[in-house]
């Protein structure tokens, strides 16, 4: 998974398409790109892709327009909006519209290619039996995980709490939803005993592209940072 | 932003004063002039109704006193007095009838209309009636013979046309609604002359204005009546604000276009070093400086679009209630997302509880994203950086009744602070620490993050306090009122 990922971008502005193209074929992600709402729609109808990046200012029919009619008819693919506009009027009405994601120009290629990765991995989720974090791979079946191709050995209760990370990245993790995930009623962990696990887990994540910050006060963070 | 659309509006438009009032005025005199007429109707009526029924009255008492009882008969000696009090009036013409007791017909015009009275009062009653295709105005008086032969009432009706009356009615009529027409259009003229000196000193301002040059802003210098000063005293207080707009406004583009086109040189100045330079090294150290510095051209336009945009939304934003703990870690969540690969800590504390204030959201968010940004970027690598919700002290220099409760959300760092005196300068925009401090921390600010901070707390009626911290840090702390 991961490997590669087919990108349908809808951009108007030829040099930053083809600057974004030229990144992601160089990343080894081969990326279409038309320059109209209209031309995405005819090709979305004979091809599927990973994901769209989809401008939201488009000359002739919006950005927005493409975006309504395609979660009306039910097409789940994950859509990135690029928006010049500023930014905060936009945003939630942009995700209300059914946007996975939204990222204000301008904006850096690298930027733009991990909110993709992020996309991606949480559209396939802990479905499959593969999950691949940058060079951190878990195979939730197996139990297994392996950071840059190297396995790593892992207590039964630190996968627990990777599973648990996994499955809200980008998010607040609060210690009261470790207790309910990772711990039984009889258990009874104490706050401590969760800062310890966490604290082993991140030593053991050393090195591999899964960061788990604390917030005090709130609880924790991972994020992917590939 | 001013476009020729706001410029060329038009105010919405009720009409000439004078006009307005002019006409009320006109319809106020009508309203007079109509009551007036019915009064003068009335008394002409009367007045002319009241001599000459005097005159038919006289001849009816006459011809009553010659009635006398000869042997058992009633005889009646029309005397010539009483016939010529009535020829007065030489156009019109006479009638009588007179009846004995029982209202048997003695003499005169026997289809005289008469009426039955039946009063027998002895006063005279008149009345109007038709008789021989005119109307004619009728007496009718009684008298009561008590002779040895004859006992009754013998009643004489005398008749006269009205054509000398309706004339009198007419001069009557015509003369007071002739002085009263007058007295009207007086009046008009009069509220006419008045109204033009009652609105000169308001043309006066209009011509003032007028002539002026757009750029000119001066006062007005107009002497006025006391009760147009305070228009002007309003104009001018007007004047000098928008001057005092302008002013910033000048200044704040003086201040953008000379940062910004510093930045585009220095990015410029390397694309053209870099394009003689020899080794791939050198190639690749210049790429890493035009980034830093598109970086920053990035940063400095972000900034001067928000505090564009949070400075128009100060003037027309509508307040809505805003849950402060779910935006601040709403807030926090993004920017630890940011910084995750840093190793910059962050803390969220909460001492003020479930918070809920008017105000404007999107510009919150951007103040307070904007303190944090400040707080990472001139901060340690090691950076901690706290937000905290706290239950508000009542800040200085706020009016004694204002008894709204206050909230605080604090912004905290470990950076080196803000020097004490440098602090209120710091708010204004485009103000930045010296460039040793910049050098310093390898960061370059646009000064506009504060300014941008400032602008938003004073949309909502709060105030912004710096202080630093001990050992080291900065805290910036946002005063709000909770409504």
């Amino acid at each position: 998974m991961l490997k590669s990922m087919r990108v349908l971008l809808i951009e108007d502005n030829p040099e930053l398409a083809e600057a974004i193209a030229e990144y992601f074929r160089h990343q080894g992600h081969p990326l279409d790109w038309v320059n109209s709402a209209e031309k995405a729609e005819s090709v979305l109808q004979y091809q599927s892709f990973d994901m769209l990046v989809l401008d939201i200012n488009l000359p002739g029919k919006n950005g927005d327009q493409l975006l309504k009619a395609m979660r009306k008819r039910g097409d789940p693919t994950p859509v990135l909006v690029l928006t010049a506009r500023s930014a905060i009027d936009d945003r939630v009405s942009v995700l209300d519209l059914g946007a996975d994601d939204y990222l204000v120009k301008p904006f850096d290629s690298r930027e733009l290619m991990a909110r993709c990765r992020a996309l991606l991995r949480r559209e396939r989720g802990l479905a499959s039996n593969e999950i691949r974090c940058g060079n951190l791979v878990f195979q939730p079946d197996a139990n297994r995980v392996l950071i840059n191709g190297q396995e790593v050995e892992f207590r039964q209760r630190e996968i627990q709490l990777l599973e648990c990370f996994l499955r809200d990245l980008d998010h607040i993790v609060t210690k009261e939803k470790i207790y309910q995930r990772v711990y039984t009623f009889d258990e009874a962990p104490t706050p401590n005993a969760v800062e310890q696990n966490v604290a082993r887990l991140r030593k053991k994540l050393t090195g591999s592209s899964l960061v788990i910050k604390t917030v005090r006060g709130l609880g924790y963070l991972a994020h992917v940072d590939d | 932003m001013l476009t020729t659309d706001t410029i060329l509006f038009s105010s919405p438009h009720s009409g000439s004063l004078h006009r307005q009032l002019i006409i009320r005025m006109f319809l106020l005199l009508m309203v007079t002039l109509l009551v007036l007429g019915i009064g003068v109707w009335i008394y002409a009526q009367r007045a002319s109704d009241l001599s000459h029924d005097r005159l038919l009255t006289g001849a009816g008492l006459a011809i009553l006193d010659s009635v006398r009882e000869q042997s058992g008969r009633i005889e009646v000696d029309i005397p010539y007095a009483a016939m010529g009090i009535l020829a007065l009036a030489r156009d019109d013409k006479v009638y009588y009838r007179i009846t004995g007791p029982g209202g048997r017909y003695l003499t005169g015009y026997p289809d005289l209309p008469v009426r039955d009275v039946e009063t027998h009062t002895g006063t005279p009653v008149f009345y109007n009636a038709e008789y021989k295709g005119e109307s004619v105005r009728i007496a009718l008086q009684e008298k009561f013979l008590t002779e040895q032969n004859v006992r009754g009432w013998v009643t004489v009706a005398v008749a006269q046309t009205t054509q000398a009356r309706t004339e009198l009615f007419r001069e009557i009529m015509l003369g007071a609604l002739g002085i009263l027409s007058l007295v009207i259009l007086l009046a008009l003229a009069g509220t006419w002359v008045a109204i033009s000196r009652a609105l000169g000193p308001l043309y006066a301002i209009r011509r003032e204005i007028q002539r002026r040059e757009p750029t000119d802003l001066t006062p007005l210098t107009i002497e006025t009546p006391d009760e147009v000063t305070p228009l002007v005293e309003t104009i001018n207080m007007f004047m000098r604000r928008l001057q005092e707009n302008l002013d910033t406004i000048k200044m704040f583009i003086a201040n953008a276009a000379h940062q910004i086109r510093t930045s585009l040189s220095t990015v410029q100045a390397q694309i053209n070093l870099a394009q003689h330079d020899q080794t791939l090294e050198q190639l690749s150290q210049r790429i890493m400086k035009i980034n830093d510095g598109h970086q920053r051209l990035n940063r400095l336009t972000n900034q001067l679009l928000t505090h564009a945009l949070v400075t128009h939304r100060a003037d027309t934003f509508q307040p809505e209630s805003i849950h402060l703990t779910g935006l601040l870690q709403d807030i926090l969540v993004q920017t630890v997302r940011d910084h995750a690969h840093t190793s910059v800590e962050f803390g969220f504390h909460n001492e003020a509880g479930d918070i809920t204030i008017a105000g404007d959201t999107i510009s919150l968010r951007e103040a307070v994203n904007n303190l944090l940004h400040n707080a990472i970027k001139y901060g340690p690598e090691n950076n901690q950086v706290t937000i905290q919700l706290q239950p508000g002290r009542v800040p200085e220099n706020v009016p004694a009744d204002d008894d709204r409760q206050w909230v605080e959300i604090w912004v905290d760092d470990e950076g080196p602070g803000i020097p004490k005196d440098f602090q209120l300068e710091a708010l204004k925009r485009f103000s930045r620490l010296g460039e040793k401090q910049a050098q310093e921390h390898q960061v370059l600010g646009s000064g506009l993050g504060l300014a941008i901070a400032c602008a938003v707390l004073e949309a909502h009626e709060g105030r912004i306090v710096l202080e630093n911290l001990h050992p080291v840090g900065l805290r910036v702390r946002l005063c709000l009122p909770v409504k």
